[in-house]
Formats: structure tokens, sequence, C-alpha cells
């Protein structure tokens, strides 16, 4: 199973990210994700006081491009958030936040700075020698050719509003060793690596009372990399025993894999400072990446397994425990922890965000550990564990773990599981260990007494970790983390973008747009050898909640935005079967306004996966908009978690139907016309971009000849052919088919 | 190398060294007979390539470098502060002036808002329609004397790739086309009105025309930095400039060369040439999403056998600002003898994609088609990104791997600049640029 079983390589580093958050915001409703327009009134967080610039209202009325202009400086504005929101976290309480958000000029790159190979696990399950040089490797993520540059990946949420899919686009991912002269050489050049999709985001990574935003949370991520793509570098100075056991077995394969972890992650300036760069003289339009910890392993990527998504027996079913939240880093002056409190606007509250009911004692914290992967290897009698995102840290800048006494893991087996027997202990959760493990770690029986019980059940029973000194909640709990009961499900088609409507032949008839998810069954990490019944569950990000005063429905931009059902269903699944809609309670949604009572309803239909757990889902578009189809175990449904880490799904895009085909050529060859249709909507959410094509608005590069002149560019950027590599425009894949055609249509009047 | 090939070549340069320093001596006359000597080598050179008999490396570089130095002569003046443009048989008593290459047509000047017909040759109207240009006498009052009087009405200040490069000051650098009266005649008076698209439109749907312009056609593209009155002009040409800055605001300047393409139609698939300013691996920088980087470093295409003959460049120009200047290649084939591809870029013109840059691969991509899609990208797109065209190009073939119809698509025999042509319909209605700031 892919790299959890040897050989591999680990590597430890830095990850830096720079998504741009105007459309990706938590602190004004800018943009409506449906309809991918931007919303006539700009709301900023309820109960938010915008402060600059002067004068500004807490809304903004856009009404064409004409108000571009003073879009782009509302939105590098300054607004106060309300004092109640985060009193209950945050001793400090008030804080300031950007309408934009935190990062107005991001341009999506995304890189693993001083990222290096540190330890390594040969063929044979052995630690590789001090002196392989493959500890001496640094490790790049590229992206594609750019005129014969390369910069990093690209980050691009597919759901901008939502929090919970993520996806990498990359053009390569190199291994290099550093030579005297403070240069390098490639060892290993993997080009085109498969699009990576987050999974298990982990909001209790950290637990320090300190942290703040992006630093409790984790994501994993995973792609692949091809055989035909791969390029062993063969140089007698480097001799690597891991090195070569990894070519040898990836031959064997469909290539390699890489899975890696973001963690403890902050940007650097905080809105305040923001605000005066970008109001300075001159204005200083500054990125503001977040930059944290990266931690992850190279292995093979064997033949049937899928690239971008997690393989093996999938411990995900969580109990929620008691901690005691570390106290801030004692390295932290009063200062720098006062800057720290105030540098993530919007002090999302992933942890703690079990609500009690009024008149319940305050509940202690609790969190959750984090999803794990296994692969049994009965042969060398071990389970290995993917631990990369499971166990959490306790301090943000030492890093050291926290402490979760003894862990053991075991195997639940008999009828209703009424036995259990250990497997072994869970060694080595500290910060030393974990760090150079690239999050994998082996639990073996070898010398367990209870090892003949283990061998006779491990295929059918199920895992599960515990933790004694830990208090679940409920305490009468015995597992914090244990398998899933049946199946899992998994799909390569992790984001599917398509449009509402597309012509049936050109000149035609709009008909409605289709794409397909195939998805795979697994039980306990391997196709199923029967017909398997999977529910499909309609999700989508939360739009709208009521207005604290009016008490009507606005468009909701706090980073409260959770899965809640769809009502109005986007598109349609062929060959389903209706079921009765699935109830859940979100402990999250409690006292919401929406959802006050915390329980909703999702529309549910049941398709069944043949043997061999393969099945191809034919979607039909409804209408446009952005949301998720959960793919739920009939017998089990796990109540999501906020940020779904227990969940498997899919986020599907449909895209507006925007019809330019009777625009005749004479108007569409006019800037006023193409700005207000395409350019105007990327320079105010994507201003970077206007650093290259110089489409303004005022006060940004605005040179409508230059624009012009890229017409063969923008030609060669938009073209589908280049969906997936970093060079492809928009890179926020934000753009309809109807657009994209008027687009080129316009590229074409223009050479 | 032949030697003999060598001497013929050293006995040439030093006559141009004799003559060059002559020209270039204010109120000296350069002798008729020396003058004459030059140019029948550079004809004979001419004659050759155009026959075919152009053997040796050298014999290229040679060329290339006698293109460069009688285009950049002064050009002839008539008398009343303006010049008899592109004309390159130079007074040679009045010293330095604008380069002849200076006073051709600029493609703004060709390729005119709604497709308008240019006006004459003679004609100087390089600026948008509406706009008076500064006067020379004002533009010397603002920013002092310069070598060149010639005022640039610099188009663009993206390469062709749309990215752009910066000098020590953060400025970009910018970038202007120029073309020689074979080059106007064949566009502005031919078969068809290849100056706007109806025109060229025209000419793709008529099977039985085929773009190919006059064997004495030639192309210039420059670079140039704006100079402040803080920099150090000594080892520039310089000249006026104006452009539309990035808040399309209209700017006037001083400004210095830093690197020129020579195209020649004098073979089939056009002679190439390109030159740059000595400075520019330590005095360009790249420049992405705003922020200035490193130094372009030097040119990795420079072509070997050119430096000998740069060294005599230098000898030949000593004592002028053309001495800081040199031949980077020339091109006359897409692949090498060996069948490798021939790789050339001007560090200011290509500056990122050099290592896939061949000036005669992507000018065989120039084509016009139909409507719906007017010009195939000259760029090669693939799952590794974006990048230049180098080797032999199969057009046909490219076109059918896009799935298209390759009788819809036509070469407009390596001019890419035929693609500045614009509609005789409405034009594109543009916020009106602000007027200078001064």
């Amino acid at each position: 199973m892919s790299y959890l079983i040897p050989p591999r390589l680990n590597f430890f580093g830095n990850v830096s990210a720079n998504p741009p958050t105007t459309n990706n915001n938590d602190l004004a409703s800018v943009y409506d994700v449906d309809t991918m327009k931007l919303n006539n009134v700009m709301r900023i967080f309820d109960g938010g006081t915008t402060t600059l610039p002067a004068g500004a209202m807490n809304t903004f009325d856009w009404g064409s491009v004409g108000d571009n202009p003073g879009l782009r400086q509302w939105l590098m504005g300054l607004m106060q958030i309300p004092d109640s929101y985060f009193k209950e976290d945050d001793q400090n309480g008030l804080t300031h936040g950007q309408m934009a958000h935190w990062n107005y000029y991001g341009d999506h790159d995304t890189q693993f700075p001083n990222t290096t190979i540190n330890s390594a696990v040969l063929a044979s399950g052995q630690p590789a020698a001090a002196g392989d040089d493959a500890l001496k490797l640094q490790v790049s993520l590229n992206g594609d050719i750019f005129y014969g540059r390369r910069r990093g990946g690209s980050l691009v949420d597919a759901d901008p509003t939502g929090l919970i899919t993520s996806q990498i686009f990359s053009g390569q991912f190199l291994l290099s060793l550093p030579t005297e002269e403070g240069g390098s050489f490639p060892v290993l050049i993997a080009d085109h690596p498969t699009t990576a999709y987050s999974y298990i985001i982990n909001p209790n990574k950290n637990l320090n009372s300190s942290c703040e935003g992006f630093e409790s949370v984790s994501s994993i991520f995973q792609f692949g990399l091809k055989n035909e793509n791969l390029t062993f570098v063969d140089d007698p100075l480097f001799n690597s025993p891991a090195m070569n056991d990894l070519k040898q077995q990836a031959q064997l394969g469909l290539g390699l894999m890489v899975r890696f972890c973001f963690y403890d992650a902050l940007f650097n300036i905080q809105a305040i400072q923001l605000n005066q760069l970008f109001n300075g003289m001159p204005p200083q339009y500054v990125y503001n990446p977040y930059y944290g910890i990266l931690i992850g392993t190279i292995g093979v990527w064997n033949n049937d397994e899928i690239s971008s998504a997690p393989v093996g027996r999938k411990l995900r079913v969580q109990v929620p425990y008691q901690y005691t939240p570390p106290p801030p880093p004692s390295s932290l002056t009063p200062l720098q922890l006062a800057e720290k409190r105030h540098r993530m606007q919007t002090l999302s509250k992933y942890r703690a965000r079990v609500k009690t009911k009024a008149g319940d004692p305050p509940a202690p914290p609790t969190a959750r550990l984090g999803g794990t992967m296994a692969h049994v290897n009965t042969d060398l009698a071990v389970v290995t564990l993917d631990w990369v995102c499971t166990f959490p840290e306790a301090d943000t800048v030492t890093r050291e773990k926290y402490d979760l006494g003894p862990l053991n893991l075991v195997l639940l087996y008999g009828e209703h599981e009424s036995q259990s027997v250990t497997i072994g202990p869970i060694n080595g959760n500290t910060k030393a260990i974990y760090e150079t493990s690239g999050g994998v770690t082996d639990v073996s029986y070898v010398g367990n007494p209870d090892r003949a019980i283990i061998e006779a059940n491990i295929a059918t029973g199920r895992l599960a970790i515990v933790a004694p000194q830990l208090t679940l909640s409920p305490p009468t709990a015995m597992y914090p983390l244990s398998e899933v009961e049946a199946f899992d499900v998994q799909t390569e088609n992790r984001v599917v973008y398509f449009d509402a409507n597309v012509f049936n032949q050109p000149g035609g008839s709009p008909i409605p747009g289709t794409s397909q998810i195939t998805i795979q069954v697994l039980v306990k990490g391997v196709a199923p050898t029967t017909a398997t019944q999977v529910n499909l569950e309609y999700w989508m990000c939360q739009k709208e909640t009521l207005d604290s005063m009016t008490k009507q429905p606005i468009p909701m931009v706090n980073p409260d935005r959770v899965q809640v059902p769809v009502v109005d269903p986007y598109y349609s699944v062929a060959g389903t079967v209706p079921q009765p809609p699935t109830k859940y309670f979100l402990g999250f949604l409690y006292g919401s306004p929406m959802f006050p009572d915390g329980n909703v309803s999702v529309t549910t239909e049941q398709v069944t996966v043949p043997v061999g757990g393969k099945l191809t889902l034919n979607l039909t578009a409804s209408r446009a908009g952005v949301s998720l189809i959960r793919f739920v175990d009939p017998a089990n449904p796990l109540t999501p978690n906020f940020a779904w880490d227990n969940c498997d799904y899919a986020t599907v895009r449909i895209l507006p139907f925007d019809d330019y085909s009777q625009v005749p050529d004479a108007t569409i060859n006019n800037w006023n016309y193409i700005y207000s249709e395409i350019f105007g909507f990327y320079s105010v959410l994507y201003p970077v971009m206007s650093k290259v094509i110089p489409w303004g608005p005022d006060g940004a590069p605005n040179n409508p000849a230059e624009v012009k002149q890229f017409a063969s560019q923008i030609l060669a950027f938009t073209d589908f052919n280049m969906w997936d590599t970093t060079i492809y425009m928009p890179i926020s894949r934000d753009l309809s088919g109807g657009k994209r055609e008027l687009l080129r249509r316009w590229c074409n009047l223009q050479q | 190398m032949k030697r003999h090939t060598l001497l013929v070549s050293l006995v040439a340069i030093t006559l141009l060294v004799a003559a060059w320093t002559l020209l270039n001596t204010p109120g000296v006359t350069a002798e008729p007979v020396k003058m004459s000597s030059l140019r029948q080598r550079h004809q004979k050179l001419k004659a050759a390539l155009k026959e075919g008999r152009l053997q040796e490396e050298v014999e290229y570089g040679e060329f290339s470098m006698l293109m460069f130095l009688f285009s950049s002569l002064p050009a002839q003046s008539n008398g009343d502060g303006t010049y008899n443009r592109g004309n390159i048989a130079p007074n040679p008593t009045l010293g330095p002036g604008p380069a002849v290459w200076e006073t051709m047509k600029n493609s703004t000047e060709i390729y005119r808002a709604q497709g308008a017909k240019p006006q004459p040759w003679a004609n100087v109207n390089e600026f948008p329609d509406g706009i008076t240009p500064l006067t020379t006498a004002q533009l010397q009052q603002e920013f002092g004397p310069t070598n060149s009087p010639w005022l640039h009405f610099l188009l663009s200040s993206r390469m062709i790739d749309g990215q752009q490069i910066v000098d020590a000051n953060a400025n970009v650098l910018w970038y202007e086309v120029r073309c020689n009266q074979d080059y106007f005649n064949y566009v502005t008076a031919g078969q068809y009105p290849l100056y706007n698209l109806e025109g060229q439109e025209a000419a793709r749907a008529d099977a039985n025309f085929s773009f190919n312009f006059p064997q004495d056609a030639l192309e210039f593209k420059a670079t140039w930095r704006v100079l402040g009155p803080k920099d150090d002009d000594t080892k520039y040409w310089t000249a006026y400039g104006a452009y539309y800055d990035a808040t399309n605001t209209l700017q006037y300047a001083k400004i210095g060369l830093t690197a020129l393409h020579i195209i020649s139609h004098v073979q089939s698939n056009w002679f190439w040439m390109t030159f740059e300013q000595v400075d520019n691996p330590t005095a360009s920088f790249q420049y992405f999403l705003g922020e200035p980087g490193s130094p372009i470093g030097p040119n990795l295409t420079l072509n070997p056998v050119a430096i000998p003959i740069n060294e005599e460049l230098r000898l030949v120009t000593q004592g002028t600002k053309w001495q800081n200047y040199r031949v980077i290649g020339w091109q006359y084939d897409e692949v090498r003898v060996d069948g490798q591809p021939v790789v050339l870029a001007n560090s200011n013109m290509e500056t990122y994609f050099s290592q896939t840059s061949s000036c005669m691969s992507c000018h065989s991509m120039a084509n016009i088609g139909p409507p719906d899609n007017r010009r195939l990208n000259l760029w090669n797109t693939n799952d590794s990104g974006i990048q230049g065209r180098i080797g032999t190009i199969d057009f046909n073939g490219i076109v059918q791997g896009m799935g298209l119809d390759p009788t819809q698509y036509k070469q407009t025999n390596y001019v890419w600049s035929l693609r500045q042509a614009q509609s005789t319909a409405a034009p594109m209605a543009q916020p009106k640029p602000r007027p200078a700031s001064r």
C-alpha cells in the first residue's frame, strides 16, 4: 500500500503558500461563489465596523465595473471585528481585518523551502544507513515551465467559500543534491505530478492556547508521479541504496507517490500593517503568504492505487477527548504574543466548537485525533500507521507533542467486537521521532504473546487506538480513534468542474452540462468481492445566515461557514434510488441563526456499486453552484465533523451558463464591454494579475493597449489542455465556458 | 574557417575602422572612395547571401556586423531639421544624427487605428491620432542633448511573451518595431492592403496569393531603457522616447538603446541578426509580478564565432557610442548541420525563454487564420508549460495536430508584425489616455 510499504524517503521542512483571499473571504461578502459574480451589496462580518478608508461604510454597493476603483480601496481598508465573537477564545478580544481578508495580492504560489530528506527506509524495512546520500537531498515543488522559468505549484481552493477542498497543481517534483559551490544537481526529476487534493483536515493538530487560525490546523495532500515522467539521474557521486530501492520498486508499479502534510502555518503581516503598506507612499502591494511546517514521505505508487487519495485501512471514527490547553510558548515575549493574537484576523474557532446548551456547565475543551491510515504486513507482523496528522502538538514554537500518555494499537474482533487484543504500543509520539519519520511508524507484533489471535483476526477485525490517560467524551467511550465499520469510498475525481449548460452543437440549443465521478469502494483498503450499497448525500458550504438585526437572510461571511444540506439541488445523479433524508445533529451548528437546534436533514440517494467496488456516477447539472457529494455507508452514517475529516466526498463545481453566442463581434471588440464582462472581475478579485496584465482598475497598472498585446498569451493560457498545469488561467479555475469563449473571441479580434 | 575568408574580412574591417572614425568625427568628411569600398564589401556579401553562396559562418557574422554598421550610420538630413528617412547613403559631413534605422517607419505608422491607410513613406506620424508630440527643441530643453534627435514612439514595454525586464532604477524597458521602405511598400501598395485586417483576410482567402515580402525588405526591433538625469549615458546610443506608462499616461524621456534585432529578407526564410549593448548582463534585471529580480546575466546563446567579429566591431567603432554594442548571433536556418536546433535569443527581448528561442522557428509560425481563430499561437504549449519553438517547424503538421484544417491557415512569410493590423470596423473603445505628465 503506497508509502505505507517500504521503501520510502521521508522529508521535513517548510511550506509557503500564497493564495489570494478576496474570493475566499471570511470577512466580507464580496463574491457569490455560485453565480461567480460580485455581490451588489458587499457586507462585512456581521457586527463588525469599518474603520478605514476614512468614511467607508460597513457595506459597499457595487453596481458595475465603474465602481471597481472604489471597491479596490474598500477591500484594502480595515475593519474592527466584533468583540463578542472572539471573547470566548481570545482574552484580548478585539482584532482587525481587511475586507479583502489576509492576502489581497496572493498569487497561489506554493513552495517547499528549506525541505530536505531526513530519513529513509529500505525495501527490507530497515532504516537507511547514515551515509546514504539520499539523506542529503533537497526537496522542491515546482510549477510548469513559464517561458523558461519555473515558480512553485499553485494552491487553489475548489470551493473558495468552503474550507475543505484545496487543490495543488504542480509541474515538477525535484530531489537534488547540494554542491559545495552552493548549487545543486538533480537526482530525481519528476514531471507532471497528478493534482493533489486536501484530505483529513485536522483542526486539532496543535492544542496550544495561543494558536490562531491555521496554526492549529493540518492538512494532508497527496500526488502521484508516473513512471513515464520520472527521471532518475545516475551519477557516480551519488550513492544511495534507499534511492535505488525506490527506483526498482517504482518500476514494478505505476511510479512514485508523495504524501505530505502542512501544519503550524501562519502568515507574517497583520491586517493593520497590511493596510498601512497598501496605502503608503508609495503603496506597497505585498504578498502575505502563510508559512508553515511541511512533513512528508515519498513511496511507491503501486498498481491499481489512487494517486491522490489515501489508501490502506482507514481509522477515522473519532471520539473527542478532553485536554488542557498548554500555555503560550514561554519564548514569546508579551509583545510577540500580543502581535500574534492580532495577526490572524478571524481567529477561527476550530477548536472547542461544540457549544454548550443553556444551563449546562462549561465543558472542558475537547479535540479529536486526526485520521490515520494503516497497512498490515502479515509477513513481517507489522502494522504501519500513517500518523502524520494524528497526534497533536502542544507548542507552536518548540512543536513538542502534547502528552497523550501511553498509546496502544488494538484489534477489536469477535461477535459485536466483544473482544480486543493489543497489537502493540505506538511508540515515539515525540517531536524528534515524528519529524524524522515522515509521519509513518510501525507497530510490531512479532513478539506479541497474542500473535496467533492477532493473525487470526486482523483481516476481519477493526483497528483502534487506546489512550488510557485520556478522558473521552462521552466518558464511556473507549477508543479515541478506530477503523471504519465497513468501507470507505475514494475517488480520483475529488473535484469536478463543468458548465450548467452547453450547446448541443455549434449554433444549436443549450442543454444541461454533464460530468462524471468514478468512485472506488475499499473494504479494509482492498476492493470488495461483493456488491456494495453506497448512500449519496448532497451538502454545500453554508452560504447564508440571518442578519442579527433584521433577521433576514444575508450572505454568510465568517469562518463559521460549515457544510449544510443542499435544499435546491445543483445537479442530479443518474440511476440513484431515493432514500429517506438522513438526519444529523451537528453540535457546531447548535445555537446558530439558521440552525438553532443543530439538527439537519440531508437529501439522500443510493447507488449499488458492483463487485470490485468501482462505479461511475453520471451527473447532470440543474443549476450553477458549488456543492459536495458525500459517499456514506448506509449502515454507519458518521456524523460529519466540522472539517469533514471523517467523511468521503467530492466537490462539484457547476459554472454558470454565460451565453454570449449572439453578441456580435463589434460589441465584443470594445474595451469597455470586455472589461465589464471579464477583466473587471479579475482585476478586483485577483489584483496580482494586474502586475502581469495591466487591466487596472485605476490605481493599479492600467493600460488597455498593452492588454491587447496579451491576446496571444491569453489564448494559450486559457486553453483547456493546460488545465492541469500551473500555467492555466485563471489559476482559480473560475471561468465559465461561456465567458471563456467570449474571452477567446475578443483575443481573436485583437490579432 | 577558411584563411582567405578571414583575410578578406580583416581587410574590409580595417577599411571600416578608418571610415567609421572619420564619419563620427564632427566636421570631418569621409573619403568617398573608402565608403565605396565598405559598401562594396557589404553588397558583395549580400549578393552572395541572396544567391546562397555564403558558406562560412564568419561571413554570416561579418555580414551581420556590416548590417549593423550601415544601419547605424547617420541618416541624411533634408536640411530643415527633418531626415530623409531610411536613406542608407548618409551625408558623411554631418556627423552624428539619427541612425538610418531609427528613421524607418515605426510599425505604429503602418498598422493604424481602424486599419487606416498609412501616410506616405516620407511622412512622420508615429503617435496615435490626436497627439501632438513635443518638438525637438522642447525635448532638448527638458532632457538635454542626445546622439539622435529622433523622437521614438515606443508602443510596448512587453516582450513577445508578455513579460518585462527593468533597469537598475526598476524602470521597465521599451520596445519598438521599424520597417524599411521595401517592407512598407509591400504592405501598403501591393495586391492587398495588408495594413488592415480586412486586407489580410482577403489575402488569406485568395488561394493564389502567398505572402512574400521583397528581397530587400528589412525589419528592425529595438529595445530602449529610460535614462534619468543621474544615469550614466556615456555607453548608450541616446535618443528621445515617448510611451504610455502603466497608468496610461503619456511620458517623454531620454532613452538609451540596449538591443537591436535586424531581419533581412535577403534569403527566402529571412536572415536574422541580433545585437546588444555590452552592459546588459548586469544592467538589465528580471521583473515579475512587480518585483525586480536578479540581473539577467550573460547571453548564453552568444555565437562563439561572433567573439572575434566583436573585437573587430569594437575597433571599427572605437571612439563612438557604437563601440559599446556587439553582435550576439545570426540565424540562416532552423537547424545546424548536425541537425540540432539553432537557439538564438536577445537577452533584452527573449529574456526568459532564451533556451527555447529560435528567431526563424518562432517566426515561421507567423500566420493568419479564419476569423474565429485569427492567429495560431506561436508558443509551444503542452503539459510541461509554455515555451518557445525551436527546430524545424512543420506548420501544416502543427495545424493538423491542433485538429484544424491547414487550408484555412496561411503563413505570412515569417512576419509577425502583420498581426498589429487592425480592423476597419469599429475600433476598440479605450479609456482616454491621460495627457503627458511633465
